[in-house]
């Protein structure tokens, strides 16, 4: 499914980027490739914060539309090794 | 510094490069090493250019390059074209990658592509104090192993560890032989395609001075500046063509991708070994902040009371105090000069040239350097502590309203100090359209030179509400902009805008010192232009006002030279209000530095001839324009053709006379228009 459909505060893998092959490299370069696991930060109208490896990179909705993501679901084997904080978010 | 390799032949230079990611701390390391004072702030973008100097306290000579941070060797905006260039074409001796700790895995991305380009790569392994605040651990030792590089642990910041740097640079340049040849990046498959294509391009790369590798490798990753740059056989290109093919259909994936991901599955595997790390995955202090800063409801709320409260501060409050002790302290001076010529029998030409020419010309403009290195103090200290691309980020849906992205902010803030760096910091925009119109727009976005024309009039006529009437200006320029990135996005500009994606970096809490250097750097600049190209305006200002058409010397400067001048041109301004010979040499000698504006008035006011001198000027101020007439010559200042200086940066950012030219008569029609309506709708209301 699209990044942009991702909840705040939950992790997804990156699967495919549907659009132009310069921002697929420039996204590439900044550590998105197929693999990474990603973490929504936050959301202001379809834009994100998105946490990538260490860095914390922003992006607007249309990428967040053409970046394909598959949700983590197994959130309790995730909360242990890197995510302590989803025990919360799990809550809400 | 001594070092047993070191060469036996001191006088040769080095020339080493500073590469990393944008943001990873190059300008730092190389204030630190050269002893310079070059700009750094915290948002990526902050070098556009590269910047030379020299290595202090060595025996050999070595040259410092710091380049724009780039995230790889494949370009994706200007400045990172800028860097890559120099790397791959001007061949340094050596390379420091700098890379930022506290981001390893997405840092080594780079230096993996370093390795490949055939120089000796040191790394300088960044912001050591951070990985140890944070209770990090790195084995420098086994990193240093793996990627076959050495390392040094460094903190640009504070200062330690770089002074080993230089020492392993020459080291490695004269090692003959390489640790190691390359790293063992890619599987079998891809390994034995480079390995392949590596001894068919030999010659190729022999004869364009490359590494036969590393054209290998951007060879099969079809790069399109390195396939236009060099001639290849079809030979070569259908084994490429095969190549491409064959592993693409193996890995269900374009090449480009699959190297790059390789790349990352390397690094992963030597981080995993090399750093340990306390806490994973913990939100810090950032995430927190920006949770509130970037919230959909608070983010757009708490940008424009930033903003109100440092004009607030630095125009209404603390700023306002600072002209008055300034302008005691000048006024002070000028007496006391005055009273010293006169007690030497000076004649009444020179009394008139220091006293009106130079203390009301330059003195005019320098009440306000205190309060221009006020408002430095504050963006200062929205640029360091990295509130700036957290903006940048939360005002890009509105940025594309009218046609830009949120990218454009930066330039536009950068250019609220001065027009020509904020012209020159598109260079981070990735598409040429945005790029063009904010290099159009950007002088709109009223820059600090211009601010002692609106303080000199909100003065004379605005008295209690200084503050607010030069905020309307700003936001008269915003609007302007706005606009007209609507009306030119639709009809010049047509075209979509790039998307956006921007790495922000993390908070920091800036450092009074960087401040005070910030700080300090404008106001010297100012200074230095007062002392120089405004000295020299206002000294052929007060020729030309004080000696009538026969050249001789004349006590009514309505009768000079300037006058007959300012009564030719005045016409063309009457339809704004201001079509009196002073108001239209003004703006004219404006186009100078903006700053001359308010000492051309000061020089044909006769300011500095009493004490209260700038009393003196509002007074006469108050005399020739009317609220109305301010607000409209305020309105043209800003909107119309920057200065000289802008003017050339704009000239070499469009690398077009054309879209100069263009973009000069696009903003002075615009300023024209603009103060007509201020003008004649104005005159009907009132």
């Amino acid at each position: 499914m699209p990044l942009a459909m991702i909840n705040l505060g939950t992790s997804a893998v990156v699967t495919g980027f549907n659009g132009k092959d310069s921002i697929k490299r420039h996204l590439e370069s900044l550590g998105l490739v197929i693999g990474t696991v990603i973490t929504v930060l936050s959301e202001t109208q379809g834009n994100l914060i998105i946490r990538v490896k260490d860095a914390r990179i922003a992006i607007n909705k249309g990428i967040a539309q053409r970046l394909v993501v598959e949700e983590i679901n197994d959130t309790n084997n995730l909360c242990h090794k890197r995510h302590r904080r989803c025990n919360r978010r799990g809550h809400r | 510094m001594s070092n047993i390799t070191a060469v036996k032949d001191s006088t040769r230079t080095y020339t080493i490069a500073l590469v990393g990611n944008p943001n990873s701390g190059k300008t730092t390391l190389f204030n630190a090493l050269t002893g310079s004072t070059q700009y750094v702030g915290n948002w990526p973008g902050v070098t556009v250019e590269k910047k030379e100097g020299k290595v202090k306290r060595t025996k050999e000579q070595i040259k410092i390059v710091d380049l724009p941070g780039i995230y790889s060797l494949s370009p994706y905006t200007l400045e990172e074209v800028i860097a890559r260039d120099y790397i791959i074409e001007d061949k340094p001796d050596a390379i420091i990658n700098i890379v930022d700790a506290s981001n390893i895995e997405r840092n080594l991305y780079l230096t993996t592509q370093l390795k490949e380009v055939g120089i000796p790569v040191i790394v300088a392994l960044n912001m050591m104090d951070i990985i140890n605040k944070r209770g990090d651990k790195i084995n420098i030792e086994l990193l240093e192993d793996q990627i076959g590089m050495p390392i040094v642990p460094i903190s640009a910041n504070k200062g330690t560890g770089i002074n080993n740097i230089i020492a392993e640079c020459i080291q490695s340049i004269n090692l003959i032989e390489e640790k190691k040849d390359n790293l063992d990046i890619f599987n079998k498959e891809i390994e034995k395609c480079v390995n392949e294509l590596d001894e068919k391009v030999k010659d190729i790369a022999r004869d364009n001075n490359y590494n036969s590798r590393w054209l290998a490798v951007k060879l099969l990753e079809e790069d399109e500046k390195v396939i236009e740059k060099i001639k290849i056989n079809n030979d070569v290109k259908n084994t490429i063509n095969d190549m491409v093919q064959k592993l693409e259909k193996q890995l269900d994936n374009d090449i480009e991708s699959i190297i790059a991901d390789q790349r990352y599955k390397y690094i992963a595997s030597i981080v995993k070994k090399s750093v340990k790390k306390k806490n994973q995955g913990n939100m810090s202090n950032s995430d927190k902040i920006d949770k509130i800063v970037t919230n959909r409801i608070l983010a757009i709320p708490i940008f424009l009371v930033v903003m109100w409260v440092v004009y607030y501060v630095s125009i209404q409050t603390l700023g306002d105090y600072t002209i008055g002790w300034v302008e005691g302290g000048i006024g002070f001076l000028a007496q006391q000069v005055e009273t010293l010529l006169i007690s030497l029998n000076a004649s009444d030409w020179l009394l008139s040239l220091v006293i009106d020419g130079i203390f009301g010309g330059v003195g005019a403009v320098l009440i306000y350097v205190p309060q221009i290195m006020i408002l430095f103090f504050f963006i200062s200290i929205l640029e360091d502590s990295g509130y700036m691309a957290r903006v940048a980020f939360v005002m890009d849906k509105f940025f594309r309203k009218f046609g830009l992205t949120g990218k454009s902010f930066i330039p536009m803030l950068v250019g609220s100090g001065c027009s020509v760096p904020g012209i020159m910091a598109t260079r981070t925009l990735e598409n040429d359209k945005d790029r063009k119109l904010t290099i159009l727009l950007t002088p709109f976005i009223s820059c600090g030179a211009k601010m002692p024309i609106y303080v000199m009039f909100a003065s004379a006529f605005f008295p209690n509400n200084r503050g607010w009437v030069v905020f309307t200006i700003y936001i008269l320029g915003i609007v302007v902009a706005i606009l007209s990135g609507i009306l030119l996005k639709n009809t010049v500009f047509k075209g979509e805008s790039a998307p956006f994606v921007m790495e922000l970096p993390p908070y920091r809490i800036p450092t009074l010192k960087g401040l005070l250097i910030h700080m300090w750097d404008r106001g010297k600049a100012f200074i230095k232009k007062a002392g120089t190209l405004i000295f020299a305006a206002v000294v052929v200002i007060w020729f030309l006002q004080s000696f009538g058409p026969s050249l001789a010397f004349i006590e009514d400067p309505a009768k000079s030279i300037l006058a007959s001048i300012g009564r030719f041109i005045a016409p063309i301004f009457k339809p704004l209000g201001f079509g009196d010979w002073i108001s239209s040499v003004a703006i004219f000698t404006g186009l100078v530095a903006k700053e001359v504006v308010v000492a051309t008035l000061g020089v044909l006011q006769g300011l500095g001839e009493v004490t209260e001198e700038s009393v003196e000027l509002i007074a006469s101020i108050q005399v020739m324009f009317t609220p109305l007439k301010a607000w409209a010559f305020m309105a043209f200042n800003l909107l119309a053709c920057p200065c000289f200086a802008a003017i050339g940066a704009m000239k070499r950012e469009f690398n077009s006379a054309k879209w100069t030219l263009f973009a000069i008569a696009y903003q002075t029609g615009v300023a024209y228009i603009v103060a007509m309506l201020i003008y004649q709708i104005g005159r009907l209301v009132i």
